[in-house]
């Protein structure tokens, strides 16, 4: 691929540019009010009047704002990876029930001990060897319903069957995982129900660490996996007549796709349409299909995506938070629909 | 559908698993859970002054009291331990994973209604800092207080802001036991140096068991005297209406809660209400079960027993007016229920408030004499004259 | 050097035979010629590229490539020997038409793609051959299909492959594009020795331009040679005479139906070829004794006229077109 032209460097400044800001704006709002000063006193490590001033920036919002962070370019790069192996506009993390297996993943945990139970608080005190394990579930059950969807796509060559199929898949883990919510105790459920809502929150200490290691081991792969995904552009065939061996990716696509939306689903819970938006935002944003600019391209918008939609929960004047998934919500379905409605424009992206 | 009836689940409805909770939703033994030496251990120590609940024991040292909370739930991190120490004294050896909580709690942070309760029975409201939601509480006298800025808000929807309390510094917060609670929960909060105990007072599975937990909020406050003594009169009123019902020769048939969602959710044989139901001398027809929590039913194996039974109570209309109209717009078959007909329903509304925060679920779970004496009251009213209503009343 | 040898393709099939379609044939791909698959739809061209291209197993047989069988060779370096164009019209409609040939370099360059000095020269290089360095900002997607079809051929060019295989290169392409990029196949077999594999419908280009011809029947049979001996064989007679349509051996060119006779008019003129051939068309016959109706060609300049005389009326008229019209009037 060409390198990056002007425009293309302009572009990735802005974006980077862009996180950095809603990063620093995103630690700024919160329910308790701190002086930017300190706030900046804080980050660059001097002491601060307030010791509690001082928790609140670097033991919850920091950890926060990185997990946004780092789980909007996790999710983003994810349904960039998926549109393109399945060169279907609509494919994504959630909507694919990818999601969903790595929830079935978890609960398969819970069920056989490993966990006591999901709720916003089990994964900030797992310890070490548990969080890995329920990266391994998730990424393990995202796996699974990846595997089923590669499956179909080889019978079924049209977009929207293709999609239908994975919206089934995706009902039929999570019958499988309300079979296991109908036997447990209605506040065990309520603890499921809230860790559903999602939460960017739930991610600090250790476990920190983890996720931030996992993840961004995850992006490097998808990036190094930039060659393997342009020549997949011009569909499978092609790809192997160019001297692309298919099996070998599609299953480092699958193991990268996985252990990010695995990962992400496993700590942050279910977190939707930022995987299906944020590749058509970033493509139309970058007027390329070149995933050399893509992936990283998808990393900075879903990033600022995320931290949007987390100052965005702090709604101004009030006291709580809405959760993290209702807001991608609000603001995803319209792109998604925008999508939709456009479809001509979005069905020549593959075609 | 089903995502997104999970994602988008309304509040209310999580305040239906509450109700069903509430009707008797407690599991005990569910447990795999609770090592039984460590109870046992508990309950060897003289010093323990806690004879009915089985979630928590309270044992006193010589410079300090260990409270250990049992986790019902999962066997890993079975216990929770919190040193109960006075300001200046030295952390004891030999309890590295206990919290140490410096008593007594000057500034307090609650999550749940009933703990409100718990602290306005102890007569320590100046203690309370943070409740979760002002909106769910009875007490006028901490409403008055949150209006005055003197008690804060720290509901975060689902989850607790973990900024306000932060920068709010109280000495403790109780937050309710949840599945997913652990020695490592709210690890932020106890780094910034906040002690967070559990309540998991609504998985006992007696009466009094529930009503104990005082106890553990009274040492918290150093109100240990007061709750023993407060605790001694619920003792004895509940027991005294227990004696009275002793010896009645006909059992009214009851029957409780309403069906949810095509699952009607029923006190386990073992759960405190089944154990309520049996001291007011009531039949119930599930009071042989095995389970501390509640029987998931389906409307057909309850139908017939609905049918012919004497008194209905605990229903769930979902309107702010409890009336038959209401119960009658849920289901039309439920007219057909003997109780429905003869007017024999009862619901714990009396006690709403104008914001239509319920005392029931402040006061109720620790005034089990008082909801006993309603159920005497409603069930055998000669052996409660002097009695008048006080979380129940008639459905109109 | 591409062969085939018994070889049958066709598609294994769960619970039933295999559905084969061509059987037992054998065939050879030389560097340096052009050979155009030619063959009525259905008759199986695209599996037989798909299987020479090892895109699918055949049935039988084998298909040696530097006389190693297909199968054998790990993809990447299959990639640099193999050139394909498929079909399936695929492609982002994001990516450049740079972005698109740049992909041909994919055998040869690093991990993540980037390109050296030598992949960018090659890419000029294919851009050129295919006529499309104006093109090569332009998105694909705002590409007509004669121009997606050489941006297509540039990408394979720029994968430098000796051999390349091309399902329907022509499909959707007009008469001036379908020449032109025969012309451009020709020429790349002379210049740069490559061996190009074609299917296609266009019999009448392919005898002109090929080297030689693979012929497919309905029956799965396959013929092979030069046109010009398939045409005197009866070859090409055989496999496209049906319904009425036949192949006329004499001009190498496709022949018609007849119409219903209409009338015998004679023609008389200096240029009457294609006044002939409009007038066969529509059922008239044409005959050099005098009839009751004559036609008569007559050119000034560069102009053309023609005279009408039935039953001693004469009429002049200024085309082809409403000399028809007059004379289907009677």
């Amino acid at each position: 691929m060409p390198n990056l032209r002007f425009s293309g460097r302009i572009a990735f400044l802005s974006l980077s540019l862009l996180t950095g800001l809603l990063w620093i704006l995103d630690i700024m709002t919160g329910s308790v009010h701190i002086p930017l000063k300190e706030i900046f006193r804080i980050l660059s490590g001097s002491e601060s009047e307030s010791v509690a001033w001082q928790y609140i920036i670097l033991k919850i919002r920091v950890p926060k704002a990185l997990t946004a962070l780092l789980a909007g370019a996790a999710l983003a790069v994810s349904g960039l990876q998926m549109q393109t192996l399945f060169r279907n506009p609509l494919a994504s993390p959630s909507e694919l029930g990818i999601t969903s297996g790595a929830t079935l993943g978890i609960g398969a945990l819970v069920l056989t001990g490993g966990l006591g139970a999901i709720g916003p608080d089990t994964f900030r005190q797992l310890g070490i060897g548990s969080s890995w394990l329920a990266i391994v579930m998730a990424t393990l059950g995202s796996g699974l319903v990846f595997s089923l969807l590669l499956l179909i796509a080889r019978k079924v060559t049209d977009n929207v069957i293709l999609l239908i199929a994975g919206v089934m898949i995706g009902t039929l883990t999570l019958s499988l995982t309300s079979i296991w919510q109908y036997q447990s105790q209605p506040e065990q459920l309520q603890a499921f129900i809230i860790w559903t809502f999602g939460s960017l929150g739930g991610v600090t200490g250790p476990q920190l660490g983890i996720f931030t290691l996992v993840l961004v081991a995850g992006l490097l792969g998808a990036f190094a996996l930039s060659k393997t995904l342009n020549t997949l552009l011009l569909g499978e065939h092609y790809a192997r007549s160019m001297g692309l061996s298919i099996r070998r990716s599609r299953f480092l696509i699958l193991l990268s796709t996985c252990l990010l939306t695995g990962t992400v689903t496993a700590f942050c819970g279910p977190i939707g349409f930022i995987g299906i938006a944020v590749p058509h935002l970033a493509r139309s944003l970058m007027g390329t299909s070149n995933h050399l600019k893509l992936v990283p391209a998808c990393a900075l918008t879903g990033a600022i995506l995320l931290l949007l939609c987390d100052i965005l929960t702090q709604l101004p004047g009030s006291q709580s938070a809405l959760p993290v998934n209702v807001v991608t919500a609000l603001i995803g379905a319209p792109v998604v629909l925008w999508i939709i409605i456009k479809m001509n424009n979005l069905g020549s992206s593959f075609s | 559908m089903q995502r997104l009836y999970l994602r988008f689940l309304p509040a209310a409805l999580t305040r239906l698993f509450f109700l069903a909770i509430s009707t008797g939703t407690l599991f005990f033994s569910c447990g795999r859970s609770r090592s039984t030496d460590v109870t046992a251990a508990a309950h060897d120590t003289l010093t323990s002054p806690i004879r009915y609940a089985r979630g928590f024991s309270l044992t006193a040292h010589e410079n300090y009291q260990l409270v250990c909370i049992f986790n019902p739930f999962q066997a890993q991190n079975d216990t929770l331990k919190y040193l109960l120490l006075r300001q200046d004294m030295p952390v004891p050896d030999g309890y590295p994973e206990a919290q140490v909580i410096r008593v007594p709690v000057k500034r307090i942070a609650v999550t749940s209604s009933m703990h409100v309760g718990l602290v306005t029975f102890l007569e320590a409201t100046d203690a309370l800092k943070a409740i979760g939601e002002v909106r769910y509480i009875y007490s006028e006298n901490v409403i008055d207080r949150v209006r005055k800025g003197e008690i804060i808000e720290i509901s975060n929807g689902a989850t607790i802001n973990e900024e306000k309390l932060i920068a709010l510094q109280p000495d403790l917060l109780m937050e309710t036991g949840r599945p997913d609670m652990g020695a490592g929960s709210y690890r932020t909060l106890t780094d910034a140096g906040i002690p967070v105990i559990f309540n998991l007072e609504w998985m006992e599975n007696t009466p009094l068991g529930r009503a104990e937990w005082v106890k553990l909020m009274a040492a918290l406050l150093d109100r240990e005297n007061a709750a023993a003594h407060q605790f001694a009169m619920i003792e004895s009123n509940y027991l005294d209406y227990a004696q009275r019902t002793a010896d009645v020769r006909e059992s009214p048939r009851v029957l409780l809660g309403n069906n949810l969602k095509d699952t009607w959710h029923m006190p386990g044989g073992k759960s405190f209400m089944a154990q309520l139901l049996h001291d007011a001398g009531a039949s119930y027809e599930w009071e042989d079960t095995a389970e501390t929590g509640s029987l998931a039913l389906a409307f057909e194996a309850v139908y017939p027993f609905a049918l012919e039974a004497d008194f209905w109570m605990n229903m769930y209309t979902g309107s702010p007016d409890d009336t038959r109209e209401a119960l009658r717009t849920m289901d039309s078959r439920y007219q057909d229920f003997k109780a429905f007909r003869n007017g024999q329903l009862y619901t714990f509304t009396k006690r709403i408030n104008a914001q239509g925060a319920n005392d029931y679920w402040e006061t109720g779970a620790f005034r089990p004499d008082l909801v006993l004496a309603d159920f005497v009251k409603i069930l055998h009213p000669e052996l409660a004259p002097d009695h008048s209503f006080y979380f129940y009343k008639k459905m109109e | 050097m591409l062969t085939a040898r018994h070889l049958t393709t066709g598609y294994l099939r769960k619970s039933q035979d295999a559905q084969r379609i061509l059987e037992d044939i054998d065939l050879e791909l030389i560097p340096g010629q052009l050979t155009a698959l030619l063959g009525p739809n259905g008759s199986g061209k695209s599996t037989l590229i798909r299987t020479l291209a090892g895109l699918q197993p055949p049935l039988a047989g084998e298909v040696l490539l530097q006389n190693k069988p297909i199968a054998s060779w790990p993809a990447a370096s299959l990639a640099s020997q193999l050139g394909l164009i498929l079909s399936e019209r695929k492609t982002a409609a994001n990516l450049s038409v740079m972005e698109v040939v740049a992909l041909g370099r994919t055998p040869y360059t690093g991990w993540l793609g980037n390109l050296q000095a030598r992949d960018r020269q090659r890419i000029e290089e294919a851009l050129e051959q295919a006529g499309i360095t104006p093109l090569r900002d332009r998105k694909v997607g705002q590409l007509s299909d004669g121009e997606m079809q050489k941006v297509m051929l540039a990408r394979v060019l720029a994968q430098e492959t000796p051999l390349i295989l091309m399902d329907e290169p022509m499909a959707h392409l007009d008469l001036l594009n379908r020449i032109e990029l025969l012309n451009l196949l020709r020429q790349l077999t002379r210049e740069w020795k490559k061996g190009i594999l074609f299917s296609s419908h266009d019999l009448d280009l392919a005898l002109q331009l090929t080297d030689s011809i693979w012929l497919l029947d309905k029956e799965g049979t396959l013929l092979a040679g030069i046109p010009e001996d398939l045409v005197l064989s009866g070859a090409i007679e055989k496999s496209y005479t049906r319904d009425g349509l036949g192949f006329d051996n004499r001009t190498g060119s496709l022949l018609l139906p007849s119409p219903a006779p209409k009338g015998t008019v004679s023609l008389t003129g200096t240029d009457t070829f294609w006044t002939r051939k409009a007038l066969e068309r529509h059922g008239f016959q044409i005959t050099a004794t005098q009839t009751d109706c004559r036609i008569e060609v007559m050119v000034t300049g560069s102009r053309f006229s023609w005279r009408l005389i039935r039953n001693d009326r004469v009429q002049q008229l200024s085309s082809i077109a409403a000399l028809l019209r007059e004379l289907s009037r009677s």
